[in-house]
Parts: structure tokens; C-alpha cells; sequence
């Protein structure tokens, strides 16, 4: 806020009878004064509703360009956007590299026959032989 | 303080804002050496120091509202805003001023006074130079507080991006003047005197 003094008294040597009022500082907007000879709590109560206004106001007339805050969040939201398709695009490649390479590997080994276990000597000896029969 | 202070030749309140009239014979103005003396009569005794060159517009910015005053002037401990291009050059006549008083020039030459005194942070009278007649305003409560609070609504409803003229100020000010009871309605000679 800035106080502005405005004489109301003109004399031979100088100025005379100041009054003053209270401006908002922040670009672009302005704020409400107080009045000096008036009640201070009414002009207190539109100074902050006059604030408030103000602040919505500036809020939605700004570019995002004109606020720094807001021009480190869509640095962000840029650098989030680009780190979300980097990774779709990595798995994508992963996705596609290495699935195919799995299929040529599992593929053979299921068509690769099993061979036939030989029968075991133990098991030949404790066998019984077919009953010759004359 | 009393020896001090300017024999006005006639005072009234218009919409809120004391204006005092001081007239001068434009020749004999014309005939002081200094142009300052030229420029303000009224205090040809103890002449001001202007602030910049005389002719140099500057600049003074409070808050959103840039002016661009004619003159400004430092007189003791405080600072004189004086308007003076924009008249027509007629000559108002002693007794029918208020008349051919302009409310908008009136309004901008206090809203340049407030910039100025914004930027340089000193008390400032708002002054206007016609051609035969330098007014002082002295704007009552409600009038500085309706300029202070509808600078960005000023600014918003000219469409400027940035900042807002003292011209544009009063424009937009004036018909929120004349609505305010008291101020608007009441006669020019009638309005309670404001306590200065």
C-alpha cells in the first residue's frame, strides 16, 4: 500500500491541511483508501473487500506469462508430459523387443521331441519274462 | 500563518471538492520575467521551484494509475501539480466560473496530483491554470476514495492492459460522483463546507 497525501490548503510558503488516502502498489490493481476523517472500521471493512476484488480481479486479467508461479508450474507440467512419453515410448520399444524374443526362444523347446527314456537294466532284471508256454 | 495565506477571489464546492478561484490579468502575467511567476501569479512573491525544466513532462506512477502532469512544482515542504495545457484558452468570467468549470478536468488535474504524490511520497495541490484563472482543488473524503478504488476498474474498463490515464480515471469517476447523495444533487454554493 501507498500513502498518498493530497494538501488542501495552499499558502505563500507551502502546503497546508494533508489528507490522505492509501493505494494499492501491486501492478496492475488498486486498493482502497482509508479516510481520515471518517470511520475507520467502515473504510477498514471496504479496504479489504475492495482487496479481495482487487486480488480476483488481477487474478483472472494476468497472462500466465506475467506470473512467475505459474510459469515454473507449466515448466512442470511440460517436464511431467514429456517424462510420461518417454516412458510409454521406452516400454513400448521393451514391449516389443523382448516379447518376440521369448517367442523364438519358448517356441523350439516345445517342439523339440523329448527322446524315449530307456528302460532301466534293474528294472528289465526284476521284470518277470512272459510265460513261455509250449 | 494567516499573513500566509492567498486572498482567493472566490470559493464554492463542485461535486465534492473544494475549488478556490484566484484571477489575473492575462497581460499583465505575461509581463512577469519569470516564467514560473508566468505560469502560477498567485505566488509571483516566492515563486516555486519547478521540479523538472519547465516544458519537460515526467512521468509519476502510483499503483496502476501514470500520469504525465504538466508541471510540478516544489513549494516548501510540499509539491504543486499544475495542469495547464489542456484548457481552450477562453477566459472564465469572475462571476459565472462554475459554469465553465470542466468536472472531468478537475477530477484529472486531483487524480494527477495523486500520482504525484504517490511517487514522490510528499503532501501535493492539485492546481489548474486557465487563461485568466488558477483553481485549487480540494477533494473531500469521498472523492479521494472513489479515485483511489476504481483505479483498476478504471484500467478494466478502458481495456488498458497495464495502467490507467488520470483522464480515463475521471471519466470514469465522474458519473460515480455525481450518483454519490450529497455530492451529485446538491447545489454547487450549497454544499457544506469542508473542514480543511
Amino acid at each position: 500500500m501507498i500513502q498518498v497525501q493530497i494538501a488542501s490548503q495552499l499558502t505563500r510558503r507551502g502546503v497546508d491541511g494533508v489528507r490522505w488516502v492509501l493505494i494499492d502498489s501491486a501492478e496492475p490493481g488498486a486498493g482502497a483508501p482509508t479516510a481520515p476523517a471518517t470511520g475507520a472500521a467502515a473504510a477498514g471493512m471496504a479496504d479489504a473487500a475492495q482487496s479481495a476484488a482487487n486480488s480476483a480481479a488481477q487474478s483472472a486479467a494476468q497472462a500466465p506469462g506475467d506470473n512467475p508461479r505459474a510459469t515454473v508450474s507449466l515448466a512442470l507440467l511440460r517436464l511431467a508430459v514429456l517424462a510420461v512419453g518417454l516412458a510409454l515410448a521406452w516400454g513400448a520399444t521393451q514391449w516389443l523387443v523382448v516379447q518376440p524374443q521369448q517367442g523364438l526362444r519358448s517356441g523350439p523347446d516345445k517342439a523339440v521331441p523329448q527322446p524315449a527314456t530307456p528302460p532301466s537294466p534293474a528294472a528289465s532284471a526284476t521284470s518277470t519274462p512272459p510265460a513261455v508256454t509250449a | 500563518m494567516t499573513a500566509e495565506l492567498i486572498d482567493w477571489h472566490d470559493e464554492a464546492d463542485v461535486l465534492g471538492v473544494r475549488v478556490r478561484a484566484w484571477f489575473f490579468d492575462p497581460a499583465t502575467a505575461a509581463a512577469l520575467a519569470d516564467p514560473v511567476s508566468q505560469l502560477l501569479p498567485l505566488l509571483a512573491d516566492a515563486p516555486p521551484q519547478p521540479l523538472a525544466p519547465l516544458g519537460e513532462r515526467r512521468s509519476h506512477r502510483v499503483g496502476a494509475l501514470l500520469a504525465w502532469p504538466d508541471a510540478v512544482l516544489v513549494h516548501g515542504d510540499g509539491l504543486l501539480c499544475l495542469s495547464h495545457k489542456g484548457g481552450d484558452g477562453r477566459l472564465h468570467e469572475r462571476h459565472a466560473w462554475q459554469a465553465g468549470l470542466r468536472v472531468d478536468a478537475m477530477l484529472s488535474a486531483i487524480a494527477h496530483a495523486m500520482a504525484v504524490a504517490g511517487d514522490r511520497q510528499r503532501p501535493t495541490v492539485a492546481l489548474w491554470r486557465a487563461a485568466n484563472v488558477v483553481y485549487q482543488f480540494a477533494p473531500s473524503p469521498p472523492v479521494l476514495e472513489c479515485l483511489a478504488t476504481n483505479i483498476t476498474a478504471a484500467r478494466l474498463y478502458w481495456n488498458e492492459p497495464q495502467t490507467v490515464s488520470p483522464a480515463q480515471l475521471a471519466s470514469f469517476c465522474e458519473a460515480r460522483l455525481r450518483a454519490l447523495p450529497g455530492l451529485g444533487r446538491a447545489p454547487a454554493n450549497s454544499a457544506p463546507a469542508l473542514s480543511d
